[in-house]
């Protein structure tokens, strides 16, 4: 087995009990370029430890937790004179209210956001219908509910509303032929991966979205979106840098003008499917592989790297 | 002159080892293009693809690989990897590691390699299902 030796090291940050780097990632970056990843909650780390490590990562995807540790380690990182990605402030602009503020004033178009902890707020709301209800981090728009007139808000228990509850005004971006698309990119440093297009007749578009009688379409959109010029390219990087993240996803559909309109951009790291590893999705691990060079790449930012004389990766024939 | 780059050899075993001399052991070297397989499909645990170039200069351009299996299934593991000539002719090394490998159909899998825009070389291995 051909294997680096330690190029780089890492601490990555997590809460406790949540997702961080995806194993695939992590054996990637270990096995190819020798990035050693030391992944761990957050509780634990203390200043004194990092010095042993070359870039500190947060991991954690939102600043609704540990937003006091999370500024304690980014100062830290400043006297230890260590890179950190994705500090505190990119971490509260993200939040889809925040966003929304920074980016109307900037003209990057994206839907108004209003916050409804309570039922009697939402029916105070002065937005057109249909609204889309949610919580904000949350995953999968498991929360998600469209609601098409004020007697829709008031058949929702109230338990429903919490601190989290955003109401989002809807923006039909269904496609002339009558699709919605969904688009994701990677945005790593000045670096954008195309990640996935879905395409779907349901505007709730999430990862088991694709129909299984449309995947040959689904397969060839990917593969255009795959190997396009990603002409939206300086506009989402503009969109990153107005939320002062250094890491992040973005999810967005493509106006007839050929401009994104952002439905979230935040840190996440649920970019590798298990599905891309049986074969009839393995066509997926071409973006995964771009992604994860690209990670490679983002990490060694400003140390100089050989080229590797070999790849270690799966391959599904 | 610029010289042009040129598939050397392409070897096929289980694994490779690099010892501290830099040299390289490859165990389980298949003695032809012929994997032999019992069942189909099935996981192999490693498949090292080592491919020997010459006439590499700095800027030859990325190396790119892709693997496609007799039914047309597709595989483009290599994104684009600059190769490091060795040598002052350009000899150069590139192992693809296929760390799982699945292998579904017998025939003919092709292996199409890359280097920049206009060096382009074919090969293959093939896949034989033998009796239990």
């Amino acid at each position: 087995m051909l294997l680096n030796p330690v190029r780089l090291k890492v601490l990555a940050v997590f809460q406790r009990g949540a997702v961080t780097i995806h194993d695939y990632l992590f054996n990637f970056l270990w096995k190819n370029y020798g990035i050693q990843f030391d992944c761990r909650p957050i509780e634990q780390i203390k200043s004194s430890e990092l010095s042993q490590y070359d870039v500190i990562l947060n991991a954690i995807c939102a600043d609704a937790w540990h937003k006091e540790r999370i500024t304690k380690l980014e100062l830290w990182c400043k006297v230890h004179q260590k890179r950190f990605i994705n500090g505190i402030e990119g971490l509260t602009n993200c939040n889809r209210r925040n966003a929304y503020k920074i980016w109307s004033k900037n003209d990057v178009n994206c839907a108004r956001v209003e916050r409804i902890p309570k039922k009697s707020l939402a029916l105070k709301l002065d937005m057109p219908f249909p609204i889309i209800f949610r919580h904000e981090n949350t995953h999968l728009g498991s929360s998600m509910k469209l609601v098409r007139n004020f007697s829709d808000i008031e058949d929702i228990d109230d338990s429903y509303f919490k601190k989290s509850t955003v109401a989002i005004e809807f923006k039909d971006y269904r496609s002339p032929d009558g699709f919605y698309r969904k688009y994701r990119c990677v945005l790593l440093g000045d670096q954008v991966i195309a990640r996935h297009l879905i395409s779907s007749p349901e505007w709730n578009i999430h990862s088991d979205s694709r129909q299984k009688d449309r995947m040959a379409i689904h397969r060839q959109e990917e593969d255009e979106f795959w190997n396009r010029p990603l002409h939206e390219k300086d506009e989402l990087l503009r969109a990153k840098n107005l939320l002062k993240l250094d890491y992040t996803i973005a999810d967005y559909t493509l106006l007839p003008d050929g401009k994104p309109f952002y439905f979230e951009m935040n840190p996440c790291f649920s970019v590798i499917d298990a599905r891309a590893f049986k074969r009839e999705w393995a066509y997926q691990l071409h973006a995964i592989h771009r992604y994860c060079e690209a990670y490679a790449s983002f990490m060694f930012d400003g140390y100089r790297t050989e080229p590797n004389k070999f790849i270690n990766i799966p391959v599904i024939l | 002159m610029k010289a042009t780059p040129t598939l050397l050899d392409i070897w096929f075993c289980d694994d490779v080892r690099e010892e501290k001399s830099g040299r390289y052991s490859l165990m389980g070297l298949y003695p032809s293009r012929v994997v032999n397989l019992q069942q189909l499909p099935t996981m192999l645990n490693q498949f090292n693809i080592i491919m020997r170039f010459d006439g590499i200069q700095a800027d030859s351009g990325l190396l790119g690989v892709k693997i496609i299996a007799p039914d047309g299934q597709e595989s483009r593991p290599i994104q684009g990897r600059e190769l490091t000539p060795l040598t002052t002719s350009g000899e150069a090394l590139f192992i693809l590691c296929a760390a799982p490998l699945q292998i579904s159909h017998e025939g003919k899998h092709v292996i199409k390699i890359k280097i920049g825009d206009n060096a382009n070389f074919q090969d293959y291995f093939n896949v034989v299902k033998t009796s239990k």
